[in-house]
């Protein structure tokens, strides 16, 4: 794949809720604990993806090198928010492909809740 | 709880065993399927002896050492990791935290998680901010 081609693109936005069936599901697959918290479990925004088409993912398989999660507000449970994913960046280093993106999530007032950037990696075609 | 001061550690968080089951459910409620998390001769070919969690697991699994401290009005307002090492599907998961720094309503916690073979698959920190 020529990954160039989408260094600097944004994915189309997709409104996403988190409901209780997504927030329950991800807390029996982290063990975590229901209930415990007003709010989402920290890594949670990263089960978004799946909801998000990432053309530059598409049959792709990378190894998750870094993850930081930035939030300007808690996400609770019944909120509904508007997900882009960015390319950022691309580069080679020695013989890996590293990708930096970034997944934003933002309220109905189009202010940013969340962002969490990834970078990963994959060996170079 | 007992005060919050820089250098305190926090209670160690322990997962005996991730099993094959645990990573079967992440790679559903994801929706990441990547053939590395689940099958053995899809590992082998990228470089790994067996089958490796997802990064998002163990990244997940290591935010419950705040737990207690999200029940006393904290909120998670950054979680930052970097991934040092695969951890095989069956491994042990232990995860430490220490109180790096308070600063008027912002804690910060340096963490570190060791699997039943590497003793850092996993560094970084998690800021809290009080309510």
């Amino acid at each position: 794949m020529n990954f160039k081609q989408w260094e600097g693109t944004e994915t189309a936005p997709v409104t996403i809720s988190v409901t209780n069936e997504l927030l329950n599901k991800y807390l029996k697959a982290t063990n975590g604990l229901a209930a415990d918290s007003q709010f989402v479990p920290p890594a949670f925004p990263m089960i978004f993806y799946q909801f998000i088409k990432v053309p530059w993912l598409e049959q792709q398989s990378f190894i998750h090198k870094e993850q930081v999660f930035s939030y300007e507000h808690p996400i609770s449970l019944g909120d509904s928010l508007q997900c882009t994913v960015s390319l950022i960046s691309l580069e080679k280093r020695r013989r890996f492909l590293v990708l930096h993106q970034e997944l934003i999530g933002k309220n109905d007032g189009n202010q940013v809740v969340f962002s969490a950037k990834s970078i990963l990696l994959k060996e170079a075609e | 709880m007992e005060l919050l001061k820089a250098g305190s550690a926090l209670e160690p968080l322990h997962f005996s065993e991730i099993k094959k089951e645990m990573v079967e459910d992440y790679a559903k409620v994801s929706g990441d399927y990547n053939p590395i998390h689940l099958d053995q001769i899809a590992a082998q070919k990228v470089g790994f002896q067996s089958p490796i969690i997802h990064g998002m697991l163990s990244m997940g699994l290591a935010a419950q050492i705040v737990e207690p401290l999200l029940r006393v009005g904290y909120w998670v307002k950054q979680y930052e990791t970097t991934f040092r090492a695969p951890v095989f599907t069956g491994e042990a998961l232990t995860i430490h935290g220490t109180i790096a720094n308070v600063e008027n309503d912002l804690l910060t916690i340096d963490i570190i998680a060791k699997s039943s073979s590497n003793d850092r698959i996993l560094t970084g920190n998690i800021i809290l901010k009080k309510l």
